[in-house]
């Protein structure tokens, strides 16, 4: 998925150009984190929901070091176990079960919901918004002090 | 229409016939392999103007392949990934009419494969499974109107 935002180009030039680089890669990393933050509301607010395990379950983190670092959203495999570690039956990669459908027990297969991914797509552009933001309002406070 | 198109189109590509099915019905996908099921996943783009729906319309499919051997299915990914020219027809860039259904443009997104272990029927089989998406620009064409 590409969405391209005004200005996001701009504002990751000059992170890169600024004198210190220990606070660009800080800002860098807080942009990530708020634009992944709106982009797993998204997901979670679209999880199907029976006992609710999977909603509960869905996390984010941000990778990578430097300025290179991606937005990972997906379920927290722990939480999942401990769903798991009462009833051995239970599955621990739920999500990705639903996402992309499985195979039933009765051997017919269960189509995906691909929720995950229509969400993904479109909260892309307010993701990506919000990093702007972010990058702007502590650019900005950056250049009062 | 659409999903008729789609259909249409995969069991050309796939040269599996009969074996081609929509996810919307019960498919046993552990025998008579190899099998191809197709779902729509949501998210339907529709472009308006004031005149109303002018398309085109943009949809997404998931295709999985369940076959004996992973190595199978992954022939079969291929001739449906393959760009459409006159010995193959592949599915890439694929552009034409199919069911009452203009077909601007079809292009693949993203593709991976499993291999797990799943109980069926009380026993662990390992059912190989290619999984392929494609995105597909449409323009539904309008039957002649009545004078």
């Amino acid at each position: 998925m590409i969405a391209k935002v005004e200005g996001l180009a701009e504002l990751r030039r000059k992170l890169a150009t600024m004198g210190n680089q220990k606070t660009a890669r800080k800002i860098n990393r807080k942009a990530m984190r708020s634009g992944t933050a709106v982009m797993t509301k998204g997901i979670k607010n679209a999880a199907p929901v029976d006992e609710g395990i999977l909603k509960k379950s869905i996390a984010n983190k941000v990778a990578g070091r430097g300025m290179n670092i991606t937005g990972i959203i997906g379920s927290d495999v722990a939480k999942l176990k401990q769903s798991a570690a009462t009833d051995k039956t239970r599955p621990t990669n739920i999500d990705w079960l639903t996402e992309f459908g499985h195979v039933a027990p009765d051997g017919t297969f269960v189509p995906p919901s691909g929720r995950m991914r229509a969400t993904a797509s479109a909260t892309l552009p307010a993701s990506e918004r919000k990093i702007v933001e972010v990058i702007k309002a502590e650019l900005e406070k950056e250049a009062v002090r | 229409m659409i999903d008729a198109a789609i259909n249409t189109l995969l069991r050309n590509a796939s040269e599996l016939a009969e074996k081609v099915k929509p996810s919307v019905e019960r498919v046993n996908v552990v025998a008579g392999l190899p099998k191809l099921v197709f779902s729509r996943l949501p998210g339907t783009d529709r472009r308006y103007t004031d005149d109303g729906a002018n398309g085109p319309f943009q949809a997404r499919y998931q295709v999985d392949i369940f076959a004996e051997k992973l190595l199978e299915a992954v022939e079969i990914a291929r001739r449906i990934t393959s760009p459409a020219d006159d010995t193959v027809f592949g599915l890439d860039g694929y552009r034409g009419t199919v069911a009452s259904t203009f077909i601007h443009r079809v292009y693949f997104t993203n593709e991976h494969w499993t291999v797990g272990d799943t109980e069926v029927d009380g026993k662990q089989q390992t059912i190989p499974r290619y999984i392929i998406e494609l995105i597909v620009e449409y323009r539904e064409l309008q039957p002649p109107q009545a004078p």
